[in-house]
């Protein structure tokens, strides 16, 4: 059985687990409803108190919304987040805090951090299973957006090659981050620094024109402008990375004496297994630091997962008052149709009618209410990813996902069948009691 | 430095699914190369006789095996491995009898949820060192036969070009992050 569980489709599963959610309603519905038409009456009852139906309803489908809410967006900020750190399989850095280096290097957060030297480059780049070893260089910005220099291949591979206009050519030309405002053949002159620390007019007389501009990735490089990091290097009045015999040169390879340093290297192996290989080669006591920016993630979610825990278990929570308020409104209505009730089954109306009746109608509001909530969860995911994505430059997705499917499912059954209560508690009640009432 | 901090807020606001499916808090600490050299045996002596912290055969040491308790059918084993010879070696995967299959396998983060896919070879170099660590690189276990409770320890044979390692695996609490000794050097 479990052979075959596994040999499913992830969609087949977890359709059947919506499917097995679903059963317990079903079956109630199935049970109560067959051989009698209570809907004609369901319909007259959700007129007559439409109001308070439509209070119901509403309760109902803010509480199932924030839920589905909280869901979606957990799942599109670590999806966007992961996405942004989907182009960097390996960095190396001077040893200190996987975490600021992660910060500085995938979510371009300025950071004060130490320089790796030419040798240690040169280890790196010239290891045989290393594809791309990319140095960058922080610490320039034009208008807020951050220049970083780099080179050509870390570019293409950020990109996916996928670049308006051409690439570089020579020192003194730019590549725009697809939400960059600079255009294609725009001229600008970089600052010195970023935010409070800027010193405009430092690089005063350097001119960079944007010569391309990359395919938008849905990270904080979107808002980057990239340029060759000899650019950077000799803007602040530093050896190129090349020798003088050598100095028109772009790119790698770079000589270890002319190299000023790299906060970061990222590398890209060969291989997949390369990698693992590489972390523990490149991590040396008091010399370099390598990390994947995946598991640095990974286990800052699960470090923080408890916060993301003590929320969900307050949506829950919030779930289960507002489907306690609903069934206590059932318990009421019944009360207050008590009468009517009691008169329908004085004309001859069996006592299953009058139960199909009752949990028709309660069944119907939670229905409307918890598919309604999908919609205000969506919306809800929808408005708070755009904000994040507008603040944080990475792109958050709105979507619901099956997770959201088996939340509903799950609170639709548990609360149908919980409705059942004030249902079979208004069957105890005598005919004669209730025309008296 | 808003921006710094709403990311920081958001990504600590994040959940913790991307583990490696059996909802442990991992974090991968280094068990090998700490200086915290000391003079005791560090042989444990369980149940049937004793177990090693440290195998040392085919002129490879592996060091600090350990697992997490577990009532799945699943494990993912974790430890150092370190190749002080002057030649290359590789490890071809990876066998318990305890296990119907074992094998090595790398994590990546994907989507955001995070998984694990199997690594057919993964070779060290001389004087290389491997860490296998949670989020990083393991020894997967599945079809387990039994449970793996906390405090016991499992055999388990690294394969390598060269030839068996066989490995005494500590059970570690459900939530462990690391090996009971780690930080102490062999």
């Amino acid at each position: 059985m479990r052979d075959i569980w596994l040999s499913l489709p992830s969609g087949a599963q977890d359709a059947l687990i919506l499917a097995l959610f679903l059963v317990p309603a079903l079956a109630i519905g199935v049970a109560l409803l067959r051989g009698v038409a209570p809907f004609p009456l369901v319909s007259a009852i959700l007129w007559r108190f439409r109001w308070a139906n439509t209070m119901f309803v509403a309760l109902i489908a803010i509480s199932v919304g924030m839920g589905i809410g909280l869901v979606a967006q957990e799942r599109g900020l670590r999806a966007g987040t992961a996405q942004a750190a989907d182009k960097f399989d390996l960095v190396v850095t001077a040893p200190g805090s996987e975490l600021t280096m992660l910060f500085a290097t995938v979510f371009l957060q300025p950071q004060d951090v130490p320089l790796l030297g030419g040798a240690a480059f040169e280890r790196v780049a010239s290891h045989e299973n290393v594809e791309i070893a990319a140095p960058l260089a922080f610490g320039d910005s034009y208008r807020s957006a951050p220049v970083v220099g780099t080179i050509e291949s870390f570019a293409r591979h950020l990109s996916d090659n996928r670049i308006e206009g051409r690439m570089w050519r020579s020192s003194g030309e730019a590549i725009a981050g697809a939400l960059s405002e600079l255009e294609i053949g725009a001229v600008f002159t970089p600052a010195h620094g970023h935010g409070s620390a800027l010193e405009e007019g430092a690089h005063a007389g350097t001119e960079i024109e944007v010569v391309g501009r990359m395919a938008p990735t849905g990270t904080p490089w979107d808002r980057s402008i990239l340029v060759p990091v000899e650019t950077v290097w000799e803007t602040h009045g530093l050896a190129n990375g090349h020798a003088p015999s050598d100095a028109g040169r772009i790119g790698p390879p770079f000589d270890p004496d002319h190299f000023p340093g790299t906060p970061a290297i990222v590398v890209r192996a060969d291989e997949l297994w390369a990698n693992y290989a590489l972390r523990s080669e490149f991590t040396r006591d008091g010399e370099t630091m390598a990390f994947f920016p995946g598991t640095v993630l990974s286990n800052l979610y699960i470090v923080m997962g408890d916060v993301r825990q003590a929320m969900s278990i307050m949506a829950l929570v919030t779930q289960g008052l507002v489907a306690a308020s609903v069934l206590l409104g059932l318990f009421i209505l019944s009360r207050l149709f008590r009468r009517q009730i009691a008169l329908l089954r004085a004309l001859g109306a069996s006592s299953r009618f009058v139960l199909a009746v009752m949990w028709s109608y309660g069944t119907a509001l939670l229905a409307t209410g918890a598919t309604l909530g999908l919609g205000v969860g969506y919306a809800a995911t929808a408005i708070l990813s755009r904000i994040v994505t507008e603040r944080t430059d990475i792109v958050v997705s709105a979507s619901l996902g099956w997770s959201e499917f088996h939340l509903v499912a799950g609170f639709l059954s548990v609360t149908t069948i919980l409705s059942l209560l004030p249902v079979l508690a208004q069957r105890r009640q005598s005919v004669v009691g209730g025309l008296r009432a | 430095m808003s921006r710094a901090a709403l990311l920081a807020l958001l990504l600590a606001a994040t959940p913790a699914l991307a583990d490696d499916g059996h909802g442990h808090a991992e974090t991968g600490e280094d068990h090998v190369h700490d200086d915290h050299a000391h003079e005791e045996d560090h042989d444990d002596h369980a149940e049937g006789g004793s177990v090693s912290h440290v195998t040392e055969a085919h002129g490879l040491r592996a060091v600090h095996a350990w697992t997490r308790a577990t009532t799945g059918d699943a494990a993912l084993v974790f430890l150092a491995v370190e190749n002080p010879s002057e030649d290359r070696v590789v490890l071809t995967g990876a066998s318990s009898d305890l296990a119907d299959d074992a094998e090595i396998v790398g994590f990546s983060l994907g989507d955001g949820t995070g998984s694990y896919a199997p690594l057919a070879e993964m070779p060290l170099p001389p004087g290389g060192s491997l860490r296998f660590a949670p989020q990083e690189l393991a020894i997967r276990l599945t079809g387990l036969r039994a449970e793996l409770g906390e405090g016991g320890y499992i055999e388990v044979t690294l394969a390598t070009d060269r030839g068996p390692i066989p490995m005494d695996v500590e059970v570690g609490a459900a939530d462990a992050t690391g090996h009971s000794h780690a930080g102490h050097a062999h």
